[in-house]
This record gives structure tokens, C-alpha cells and sequence, in this order.
């Protein structure tokens, strides 16, 4: 309905999360031997000590990288389905090029090797966007594809020639030593990445509302063919958000490998992307609203990983309360954007393949 | 059936649909609807179908009868198949209470069979032809066995071969007993089709005929109205400064007569320092070719500065093709279109508005607004690069900018709101103050004042003659023959897709553009037989 005044946006989400939590409960309740240790750890544990606290303000500032991708996609009506894959394979050349990048000093180094990771995600998202502005294919679709069918030669390239002979993990080597990003909460996986995270979203906040490109951003996604109608070059506003989304999943993907892991391992994205997307639709695609997003999504993921190393909670009892929270979210939010025809329409051709 | 004083308001725009209106429909009798656009035909035949739950006055119809209409621009599943779009709800089951889909399809084609329409049951839906759709939307209606089968412009999308295939059913059906509706605009279908006639206008019913007993001169005259006299003189006198009678109008001939132009509302012509000779806009040999369909043929026009050209024709008649290849919005097929003797470099909205041009689309919800946006966003939009400092849109400019056109235009509205919050009227107002703060030497109008109500299209029409005074070139798109007939120095009538005549001066006249929006030539047109010309000839057997 017309009716989507902000403080009725407010309570969709509010009641979005408070239903996920309150199934949560209820799971919890009925599937662990000891209820209340489940309960406790799942909700309390993320505070309790610096480790999972650091550990969750660090899956925090990855969500709000890639929510923040998706929701300037999402801003100018086009959607970047390939977060999962960019992410990965940018993690990949980032940490090639730091590899390859040893000898430089780390002042040099570890931008070059971020940057790399930003243009990969960049012309993996952008390479969709031009193929919907020059043949009018579904970005959405291609995204999806390209970034799938990467997926699996990444994880080639980690277990084959990139793979770290002296480690009995699935890993590439390691980056150098100098390059990796300082840790702010030790022994926490908490770094920089907060801080870079915080800069972007202020800095999208203001390049979406209060430049008069993201006028022309912001408008070619409520209404195109009004967009089109004012004189805005809408194609660009397809190829440029599809970049500026990749360049963002890219980045995430570097700084993942510079900030937390040290190298790149076999799966290590675990739905970084996916989950942006959830991010990027309960903060009703606005870059403020990734905050509180991000920080519910990871709490919540910090819960169940605390309460499955402390209880009887098991790891496929936290995929369980990611997915009711993703189809609570998309329910709630994907009727009111419209797309749900449209990514209906998109899955059915995918399984279907277009079949008469 | 029989409708007995109905009347229906829409609550949403608050308009008299329907006023007052009785109607009986017999059995084995094809009933004929016609009149203007506007005049009420479609709404009253949804409710006489139940499609519209709330309205006054009753509906009479014996218990069991099944009534269906079939409505204009049929909409289906496109996915899915042309069975599956018209057995919803009605699908043959199997023993096992699966849907039996071969007994679908054969009852289907059994029924496209009998009456020789050329579509398959098993066709996805969007492959069909709109002639297809429209046929298949048809067999979809009789699919129900229907008492009374209601059709709305079932031969808008038809060739004459469907159009017969069409009509052969019709009178299939009448022979059966049974009663048939038909909603049209075409004078010669219904004399070649109906039993009776109903005229419907502004709401009402202006008389129920014979068709034997009346003739298209006498339909038209009756759709169009008698009481295009009521105003007559006043709107000669007014446009006395108008009547140039050329094509091309100086300067010379606005000043000649101060006192007519006195008269007028506007303020006197100041022209701008443009060469009133030189057409601002032009369109040479303009076709305009989709899916093999020539939907415009070989169109040419000039429109000189100060002069305000109408463009009318039943929409349907390729109107909104014209609106779409006037602002840019498509691209001809062949031909080119000229700005101040300018080419575009590519037929977009962006390159037409840099050479000049403003446009007030029809389409003011998807086109021309973004509803979701702020009315101050919707005002900026094509001042958006001015209040650019350093990349950064400065909020305080951008306000008092449109605080000022808010004031000049008067419109009722917060600016922070979003544009939805708006009354038809203002938004209207919206688009105008954006558009006419560009002060473009082109403007182009399209059915500027629909869903308007009386003040605030005389508002929108005083703008219009505002600016024209100004020396501003408008070309005004328009099914509303008062309009055309109130603004228009010259009028350029469309039928099927080409121009059918230009009519200037004393020409322009109801009965004569009437006759020609309806592709046939009445008495009155006869008044000019010089002015025939190669188009007249498309219409066989008149």
C-alpha cells in the first residue's frame, strides 16, 4: 500500500526480527536437553567476554560491506544476485596479488592488493549491468550465474595450484605479515575493518541523498521510465550501481582475507553475500538502516555459534534460525519493492529453463 | 437483463461515471453502446456484469442467467498457457480430481472451431497476437455458456478478416437466442452489426434507436453532442485572433488585431526573438513499424512559434504512438523528426529536451512523476544539475526553487510529502511548473487535462494560450474534441495511425473532425471537398 510512512517501516522490522527470535526460542527450547544454557549462551554469550564480542563487531563490519553493496544496487532498481561469488573470487585475487606483492612495503602493498579485490568484484557486478543496458538481459540472473559458476573454479584454484603445501587445510598460503591488518580487541578477530565499514556507510549516505548523482541514482530506481522521461541517463545508472555493488563485495572480500582469515579458504565466504542481501532488505535499503541490520544479523549469528560450541545446539540448528529469518525478512519486504514477481519470474526460469 | 437508473461515482477521483442510467437488453438482439470517450459505456456494462460491486440503482436480470464481459485489452498469464489462462476456476477434472488438460483443449478447440478463430489451446499466452488475445479472450467468455455476452471494443486489435470472424459469432449467438452487448467506437461496424443502438454521453443515455431507422451522420451527431452550440459563438469570437487561416502565422497577423487579442485572458504577444517563419518543430515522413504492425504512416507536420497545433483522434487510433515519437520516448521506423531545424542525435527524452522541447505526458503517474518521491524531487527534476555545487545538491536552493514555482502555480501540497500524497489536480500543476519552468520553445501537451476538473483544466488551458501568446510552439495531443476545438488554431485529425486531414480556420469543426476521428466522412465534411485527399480513399464501402 501508499502507506509506508517510516515509523509503519519501523515496526515491519521490529517485528520481523522480534518473530525470528521468538522461533528461535521456541526451537531452542524444545530441541536442547538444557533450555536454559541454550537460551542463556545464545542471547548472553555474544557479550560475555572480549573474544565473542570482538568476533561479533567483526561479522558485523563484513555484513555492513556487502549489505551496503547490496542496498545501492537495490537503490537504483537493479540487483546484484552474485554478492556470494564476488566476494570469493575477490578474496582470491586479492590475496594472489598481496602474495605477489611481498616485497613492496605494506603502505603500498596492501592498497594495491585491496584494489585488486575492488575491481574484480567491480567488473564481475559490472559485466551483468552491461549486459542488461547493451542486450536487456536480467542482471539479476546473470549476476547469479557468473558469480556461480565462479564459485567453483576458486575453490580449484585453492585446493589445486594456489593450494598452501605446508598447511593441511584447504587454504592458499598465507599473506605477508606485514600486510595483515592490526587487531583491536585480541585475541578477537575485531580490526580496521569496523572502522573502513562505519566511513563507507556515512560516505554512501551522503553520495545517495545529497549529491545530485544520487538524486539521479536514487530516481532512476523508484521510477525508470521517469528517470528516463527527466533527461537521466538511465543505462549508466544500470552499469554503475552493478560496479559500485561489486566494487563494494570486492572489498569485502580483501579485507576479509587482510582484516580476519590471512588467506583465502576453501568456503570461508559462508554467505557473506547471501546474508547482505538480508541486511540490505531490512534496512529497507538505506545505508543507516544497514546499522542496525548488520548488528542484529550478527548478533544472531554470534548466538548460534556461541550456543552451539557451549550446548547441545547443533550447527544445522543455526542454518535453520538463519533461514527463518531470511524468509521472514524477505516476505515481509519484498512484496512491498515490487520484485517479487520479478525474482519469481527469475527462479522459475532458472529451474524451468525457460522449458514451453 | 434490464439496468434500471444506475449511477456510479468513482470514490477515487470522485467522477460521475453514470448517471441515472436505464437500459433493457433482449434476448436474440445485438445491442450497440457507442459514444466518446468518458461517456460511461465500459463502467456501466461492469456493473450490468457484477464486476462493480457499488453502485445505485438496481440490476434486473432472471435467476441462473450467466452474463460475461469481455474486456478491452485482455490480460493473461503470459507464461502460461491460452487453456490455462481461460479454464481457471473451470477446469475438467479426471477421475483422480487431476486437472484433465486434453479435455480442456478440446473443448477449446471445438469451440474455436465452430466459429473459425485461429487460436491454439496449447500456445503460451504471450505469443499471441493481440488479435489472438482478443479472440482468445472471447472463446474464454463463451467458455461459460454466457446469457448475455458483453463485448468492449472487441475489434479494436482486428483485421477485417477477424472482425467478420468477430461478427459471424455475434450472430451465431443472436440466432441462439441469446443477447449480445457490443461497446464501440466504430460507426460502421454497428450499422453493419446491431439491432438497436444506445448512445451514451457524459454519463448518460442520450437515446436507444433502431438501427434500421437512423444513419452515421445522425449517430455521430448524437455522440458528439448537439450542445457543441452552446458555446459556439463565444469560442468564434475568442478565436478570431487565431483564424489566420494559413499555416504559417507573423507576427503581423497577432498585432493587426489588438483589440480581439484584448479579449483575451493572456497578456499581448511578446515574441521572443525566434524566426516566426521557421517551424520549431517538424516531423518529415515519420513511420512508426512494431511487430510488423504500422502502427503511424508517413507523418509530416511543421509547428510554427506562437501556434498551437491539436492532435486528436480516438486514442486507439495511434495516438500514443504519436505522444511517444513527438517527446522522444520511441524511435521511428523511417522519416525524421526535426527541433528548431535541428536532428537529434538519438531519439531519447535526454536529447529531445536538450534541443528544446517540454512535455507534459499522459501518463502522469508512471511518466510523469515519481510518486514515491518527494513533491520538491519531483520539481527539481530537470533543474537538478543547477543546484549541483561540487557534486553535493544544495538542499536550500533546490527548496526555495521550488517553493517559488509552488507559489506561482498555486498548488495545495508539502513539499517534503511524497507525490502520492497529492490530488490529481496538483500533480498535474507539478508537472506543468516543472516543465514550463524551462521556458522551452516546444511544448508538447498530452490529454493535459484528463481526470482534471473544470477549474483546474481552464487553469492548464489558460497556460497553454499563456504561452502560445509568448511565442511558444505547442503541439496539443487530445481526444477531447472541446479541447481541440477551445485551443487549437489548426487541428490535425488521426485515423488509423496516419493523418487523416488538417483542418484550419473555419474548417474546425465538431460534426467534421467528429466524422473523420470515426473514419467516416459526414455531410459537413462535404462543405470542403477540396480537401480531400489520398487518405479518404482507405475507407472502402462508405
Amino acid at each position: 500500500m501508499s502507506q509506508s510512512q517510516p515509523d509503519s517501516r519501523m515496526q515491519v522490522a521490529v517485528a520481523t526480527i522480534g518473530a525470528a527470535l521468538l522461533l528461535t526460542v521456541l526451537l531452542l527450547i524444545s530441541v536442547s536437553s538444557t533450555p536454559y544454557a541454550a537460551v542463556r549462551a545464545f542471547f548472553i554469550g555474544p557479550f560475555s567476554n572480549r573474544f565473542y564480542l570482538g568476533n561479533m563487531l567483526n561479522v558485523f563490519s563484513m555484513l555492513s560491506i556487502t549489505g551496503l553493496g547490496m542496498a545501492v544496487a537495490f537503490r537504483a532498481g537493479v540487483f546484484n544476485l552474485g554478492g556470494e561469488g564476488q566476494v570469493y573470487v575477490s578474496a582470491l585475487t586479492a590475496t594472489v596479488a598481496g602474495i605477489a606483492l611481498a616485497s613492496l612495503p605494506a603502505l603500498l602493498g596492501l592498497p594495491i592488493a585491496l584494489l585488486v579485490g575492488v575491481f574484480t568484484g567491480a567488473v564481475i557486478a559490472g559485466l551483468s549491468g552491461l549486459f542488461r543496458h547493451l542486450w536487456d538481459t536480467d542482471e539479476l540472473i546473470t549476476s547469479f550465474l557468473i558469480a556461480s559458476a565462479s564459485i567453483p573454479i576458486v575453490d580449484y584454484l585453492i585446493v589445486g595450484p594456489l593450494n598452501d603445501q605446508a598447511s593441511n587445510l584447504l587454504t592458499t598460503e598465507r599473506v605477508p605479515l606485514a600486510f595483515r591488518l592490526p587487531r583491536l580487541l585480541a585475541p578477537s578477530q575485531l580490526n580496521p575493518t569496523l572502522i573502513i565499514a562505519l566511513l563507507l556507510l556515512a560516505a554512501a549516505y551522503v553520495a545517495l541523498f545529497r549529491t545530485v548523482r544520487g538524486y539521479e541514482w536514487r530516481l532512476s530506481g523508484l521510477n525508470r521510465q521517469f528517470a528516463r522521461y527527466g533527461g537521466i541517463h538511465t543505462g549508466a545508472y544500470i552499469v554503475f550501481p552493478m560496479l559500485v555493488s561489486g566494487a563494494l563485495h570486492g572489498l569485502a572480500g580483501g579485507l576479509f582475507v587482510y582484516g580476519t582469515h590471512y588467506a583465502t579458504l576453501v568456503g570461508f565466504t559462508a554467505g557473506l553475500g547471501w546474508n547482505g542481501i538480508a541486511v540490505a532488505l531490512i534496512a529497507k535499503r538505506h545505508p543507516l538502516g544497514v546499522v542496525p541490520a548488520a548488528a542484529a544479523f550478527a548478533y544472531l549469528e554470534s548466538g548460534a555459534r556461541i550456543a552451539m560450541l557451549h550446548t547441545d545446539f547443533t550447527f544445522e540448528l543455526g542454518t535453520i534460525i538463519r533461514a527463518v529469518i531470511f524468509l521472514f525478512v524477505t516476505a515481509s519486504v519484498l512484496p512491498k519493492l515490487g520484485i517479487s514477481t520479478r525474482v519469481g519470474r527469475s527462479i522459475r526460469l532458472l529451474f524451468r529453463g525457460g522449458s514451453a | 437483463m434490464e439496468l434500471r437508473h444506475i449511477t456510479k461515482r468513482y470514490l477515487e477521483n470522485d467522477v460521475l461515471a453514470v448517471r441515472d442510467v436505464s437500459l433493457a437488453l433482449h434476448a436474440g438482439e445485438i445491442h450497440a453502446l457507442i459514444g466518446e470517450n468518458g461517456a460511461g459505456k465500459s463502467t456501466l456494462m461492469k456493473i450490468a456484469a457484477g464486476l462493480l460491486p457499488e453502485y445505485d440503482g438496481e440490476v434486473k436480470s432472471d435467476a441462473g442467467k450467466v452474463c460475461r464481459l469481455v474486456q478491452q485489452h485482455p490480460q493473461f498469464i503470459p507464461q502460461h498457457q491460452v487453456w490455462e489462462n481461460l479454464f481457471l476456476g473451470i477446469e475438467p477434472r479426471t477421475r483422480w480430481g487431476m486437472i484433465d488438460q486434453d479435455a480442456a483443449a478440446r473443448r477449446f478447440s471445438a469451440l474455436a472451431g465452430r466459429y473459425a478463430f485461429p487460436v491454439e489451446p496449447r500456445m503460451r499466452a504471450e505469443r499471441l497476437s493481440a488479435a489472438q488475445a482478443q479472440l482468445a479472450a472471447i472463446l474464454g467468455a463463451l467458455l461459460h455458456n454466457p446469457d448475455i455476452l458483453i463485448l468492449d471494443e472487441p475489434t479494436a486489435p482486428c483485421s477485417d478478416h477477424e472482425t467478420a470472424l468477430v461478427f459471424g459469432m455475434m450472430r451465431d449467438l443472436r440466432n441462439d437466442g441469446r443477447a449480445v452487448v457490443l461497446i464501440t467506437h466504430k460507426l460502421r461496424e454497428v450499422m453493419e452489426i446491431s439491432d438497436r443502438i444506445t448512445i451514451m454521453r457524459h454519463g448518460r443515455v442520450v437515446r436507444t434507436l433502431l438501427t434500421a431507422d437512423t444513419n452515421p451522420g445522425e449517430l455521430s451527431s448524437l455522440m458528439i453532442g448537439e450542445d457543441c452550440q452552446r458555446s459556439e459563438s463565444d469560442r468564434r469570437f475568442s478565436f478570431a485572433r487565431r483564424d489566420s487561416g494559413t499555416t504559417a502565422r507573423t507576427p503581423l497577423t497577432d498585432q493587426q488585431d489588438p483589440a480581439t487579442a484584448a479579449q483575451q485572458t493572456s497578456p499581448p504577444p511578446s515574441l521572443r526573438a525566434v524566426d516566426p517563419a521557421q517551424p520549431v518543430f517538424e516531423l518529415l515522413k515519420v513511420s512508426l513499424v512494431r511487430r510488423g504492425r504500422m502502427l503511424l504512416e508517413n507523418l509530416d507536420l511543421r509547428l510554427y512559434p506562437g501556434e498551437i497545433l491539436g492532435i486528436t483522434g480516438i486514442r486507439e487510433n495511434g495516438l500514443e504512438y504519436i505522444e511517444d515519437i513527438l517527446s522522444g520516448s520511441a524511435e521511428p521506423s523511417s522519416g525524421e523528426v526535426r527541433i528548431q531545424g535541428n536532428l537529434p542525435t538519438r531519439y531519447t527524452p535526454r536529447v529531445f529536451r536538450k534541443l528544446g522541447l517540454a512535455y507534459i505526458p499522459t501518463d502522469r503517474l508512471m511518466r510523469g512523476a515519481s510518486l514515491s518521491s518527494t513533491v520538491e524531487d519531483n520539481m527539481i527534476l530537470l533543474e537538478r544539475k543547477r543546484f549541483g555545487r561540487g557534486g553535493l545538491l544544495n538542499r536550500r536552493a533546490s527548496a526555495s526553487f521550488s517553493a517559488a514555482l509552488q507559489q506561482k502555480f498555486g498548488i495545495t501540497a508539502v513539499l517534503g510529502k511524497p507525490m502520492h500524497t497529492l490530488s490529481g489536480g496538483n500533480m498535474q500543476k507539478v508537472i506543468l511548473s516543472r516543465e514550463l519552468s524551462q521556458n522551452s520553445p516546444v511544448v508538447v501537451f498530452s490529454e493535459p487535462s484528463w481526470g482534471l476538473d473544470f477549474r483546474s483544466s481552464q487553469r492548464v488551458h489558460d497556460e497553454i494560450l499563456r504561452l502560445s501568446a509568448e511565442g511558444v510552439g505547442i503541439i496539443l495531443i487530445s481526444s477531447d474534441i472541446d479541447e481541440i476545438l477551445s485551443l487549437a488554431d489548426r487541428i490535425v485529425v488521426m485515423y488509423k495511425g496516419s493523418f487523416a486531414r488538417t483542418l484550419h480556420g473555419s474548417d474546425r469543426v465538431r460534426d467534421t473532425i467528429g466524422g473523420l476521428m470515426l473514419g467516416i466522412e459526414s455531410e459537413m465534411s462535404l462543405a470542403a471537398p477540396e480537401d480531400h485527399n489520398h487518405d479518404s480513399s482507405k475507407e472502402p464501402g462508405q
